[in-house]
């Protein structure tokens, strides 16, 4: 335990850490979108093929809740996952505490949720993960193609919401402790979405453009 | 209205050695179960990387965004009549061909293989449905046909899908029909179809003309009478049509797609297009 | 494939004939209407990859009485289980066959008598289905629906005898 609550791990947390999560997340962001890019523009067919207006589109139909034929077709999951999702985009830019520490090094702000907006949300994203735990252990559809790092994308996912709003009631570990966890998870979580399959939230927007494109030339829509 | 019936012709089971929950009837086809016989790891792997040696953009993009979450299950025809079988899943498909392909860098065994041309050609049908209920709009189809394509390079194919595609390369359709039974059979109908309509025509080569209508390679095989039923409707409605017998390009099935030998694939769709410009046709009409 | 220039429409039948509806060159005989129910097979190729959906429900609408839609249907439909090549593989029929429940469950849900198929291809996979899971309906073709139901003009018809 001491470990853990030690001031040394938190300055490290706080302060290289930082820096190389950030570096690895910026730069290995635009690496994956340069790189998907440049292989698209070998491929010669894929890059004139794109429709933009298409894309919008199947874009928007696809980013709102229940927009697209499968959305309503699953109305749990859907909840579940635009909750997951909204929380784990807009909760971590918005949070109080976090923007407290970008004034802190950087001296800006932006506007922050209230408190209890934040923990209802937070506690919506905790659920996401145990709902999304529970699909790939009951469901025997998802369980067949359920690989162990997917496992590990939601423990990552949950954990980092955990810690983070136990941190905040200061419950179970002492503070110190549970906010060491918190930062931890929080940079591998950083770091993890342009090394894994989470840069989904960048190829989201290639893939669903080409698909958009491929049934726009087929007359039909993809949502 | 739920249909439930129970029939079992095929009582032998197939268990993949590879995934425990692949169980399906035993089928026996000498395209799948004789080819695999002759295949070595050398062949596998260079088809393998023939196929998916070189990275690109789009198994890229598909390969790495999938995050396996099953919503494209409930697409499938064969899932869901399968009384949700996972393995029926269109993710599920991929999974135990192109990433489990990938995963050993095409290091495989024949009995894989077999597993792998059994899935890809016949449960899966190129629909597209998969891809419009997917999230991320993945293309699964397009990873089925790349690996339909390493299977082909490999010649475990399906015994009639096979044979078609050699019909196709020496005749150019399906059927084996030459050009003068092609000619011929459009003569006859034409001579039937005059006892339901005055003066049928059905034209052949004529140039300069509204419609060229390529039939199906079935049609005058085992289906002639589409071709008078054709000639009625054009004949009524007053258009000014054709069909093709030059060059014997004039079957619009293309099923060498289906194996995605792209060579014969490409001199069918050459052949008809150009048989069509000759003609100065404005519109091509493929048939059903 | 390559030919992202060709000099004329590449169309199918379907699409014609809507054509030749809309302009009035085919003109239906109402006496000669369909009466028994009938449903519309959505062919993969033609609807979710060339968006003909509207043109096909059209001329169905013009040649027969009553009309009802499987569900789901349109770019959302079943595929007929034989496309893909399935359709000529002889050994795996009864494999396809009950691999398509669900278009079979569709189909006996609308009630028709008449599925109209306007792909050979798709013609196969229904038929397999109607053997094999012994529905009592037929499938029937654009071309065999509209030879039956267009207006003929008397000079057109031949002489008795
Ligand atoms: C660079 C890394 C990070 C640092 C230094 C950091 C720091 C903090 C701090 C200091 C708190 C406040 C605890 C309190 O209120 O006393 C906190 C809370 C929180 N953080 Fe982070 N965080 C990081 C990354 C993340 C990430 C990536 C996420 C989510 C995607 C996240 C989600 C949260 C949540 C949900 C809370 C609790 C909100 C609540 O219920 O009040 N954090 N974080
Ligand atoms: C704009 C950004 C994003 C978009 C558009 C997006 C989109 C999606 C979509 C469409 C899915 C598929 C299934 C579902 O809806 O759950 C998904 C799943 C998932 N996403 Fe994201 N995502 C984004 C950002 C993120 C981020 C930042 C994370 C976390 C680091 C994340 C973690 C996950 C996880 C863990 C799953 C799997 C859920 C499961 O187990 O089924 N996503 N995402
Ligand atoms: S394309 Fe293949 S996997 Fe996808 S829904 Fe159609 S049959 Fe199923
Ligand atoms: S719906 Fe798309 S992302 Fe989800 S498992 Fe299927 S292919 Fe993968």
């Amino acid at each position: 335990m001491g470990f853990l609550e030690s001031v040394a791990l938190y300055n490290f947390l706080r302060g290289p850490m930082v820096w190389i999560t950030f570096i690895i997340f910026i730069v290995g962001s635009i690496y994956r979108i340069y790189t998907l890019i440049n292989l698209a523009k070998k491929e010669k067919v894929v890059l004139p093929f794109i429709n933009i207006k298409a894309a919008i589109k199947s874009w928007l139909h696809w980013l709102i809740p229940f927009a697209s034929r499968n959305w309503r077709l699953k109305p749990y999951f859907t909840t579940f996952t635009f909750l997951f999702h909204t929380g784990i985009v807009f909760v971590p830019i918005f949070l109080y505490a976090h923007n407290a520490l970008w004034y802190e090094s950087w001296g800006i702000s932006w506007w922050t949720l209230s408190e209890t907006v934040a923990d209802v949300w937070s506690i919506f994203v905790i659920i996401g993960c145990l709902f999304f735990i529970g699909r790939r252990i009951f469901d025997p559809t998802v369980r067949f193609v359920t690989s162990y790092s997917d496992f590990v994308f939601v423990f990552i996912c949950l954990f980092t919401f955990l810690t983070g709003f136990l941190a905040h009631y200061q419950w179970i570990l002492p503070y110190r402790a549970m906010l060491n966890l918190h930062i931890m998870f929080g940079e591998i979580m950083l770091i993890a979405i342009p090394l894994t399959r989470l840069t989904h939230m960048y190829y989201f927007f290639f893939t669903r453009a080409w698909m958009a494109s491929q049934t726009a030339i087929w007359k039909i829509k993809d949502w | 209205m739920a249909i439930k019936l129970e029939i079992s012709e095929e009582k032998e089971v197939y268990r993949s050695s590879y995934f425990p929950e692949y169980v399906r009837p035993k089928i026996y086809d000498p395209g799948l179960d004789e080819t695999i016989k002759r295949l070595t790891p050398e062949k596998i792997e260079k088809a393998y990387q023939a196929v998916f040696g070189k990275e690109t953009a789009r198994i890229k993009a598909i390969v790495e965004t999938c995050i396996h979450c099953g919503l494209c299950a409930e697409a499938c025809q064969w899932y869901l009549s399968n009384d949700r079988d996972p393995t029926y899943a269109p993710v599920a498909k991929v999974k135990m061909t192109a990433w489990e392909l990938m995963k050993r860098k095409g290091k495989v065994d024949a009995g894989l293989v077999y597993d792998i041309a059994r899935i890809v050609f016949t449960e899966c049908n190129i629909c597209h449905r998969c891809s419009l209920y997917c999230p991320f709009g993945l293309d699964i189809t397009f990873i089925i046909g790349l690996v339909r394509r390493f299977c082909f390079l490999l010649g475990v194919v399906p015994q009639r899908m096979f044979d078609q595609n050699q019909t196709f390369m020496a005749t150019a359709n399906q059927v084996w029909m030459s050009q003068s039974d092609y000619i011929d059979t459009l003569f006859w109908r034409e001579e039937e179809g005059m006892y339901e309509l005055k003066n049928l025509r059905i034209p052949m080569d004529k140039e300069g003309v509204e419609v060229v209508w390529f039939p199906l390679a079935a049609e005058p095989k085992t289906g002639p009478y589409h071709i008078d039923r054709i000639a009625k409707i054009f004949q009524v409605a007053g258009v000014d049509w054709t069909m093709v017998t030059m060059n014997d390009y004039w079957d619009s099935s293309n099923m060498p797609m289906f194996i995605r030998d792209f060579f014969t694939m490409q001199r069918i769709v050459k052949g008809l297009y150009e048989n069509a410009a000759r003609l100065r046709a404005k519109k091509l009409v493929l048939t059903e | 494939m390559g030919y992202k220039e060709i000099p004329f429409e590449v169309m199918h039948p379907g699409e014609f004939y809507y054509e030749l509806l809309v302009s009035g060159r085919l003109k239906i005989d109402p006496a000669k209407k369909i009466k028994e129910p009938v449903t519309l097979h959505d062919p993969c190729n033609v609807i979710r990859r060339a968006g003909a959906a509207e043109k096909f429900r059209y001329i169905v609408e013009q040649t027969c009485e009553d009309f009802r839609e499987m569900y789901p249907n349109r770019e959302h439909n079943f595929c007929c289980n034989a496309g893909g090549g399935l359709s000529s593989l002889v050994q795996w029929y009864s494999h396809e066959a009950r691999g398509n429940r669900v278009k079979a469950e569709q189909i006996m849900a609308t009630g028709a008598k008449i599925v109209i198929v306007p792909c050979h291809n798709c013609t196969t996979g229904i038929k397999s289905i109607i053997n094999y899971y012994k529905l009592p309906v037929k499938t029937m073709f654009f071309d065999e629906l509209l030879v039956n139901t267009m207006y003929i003009p008397e000079e057109m018809l031949p002489e008795e005898g």
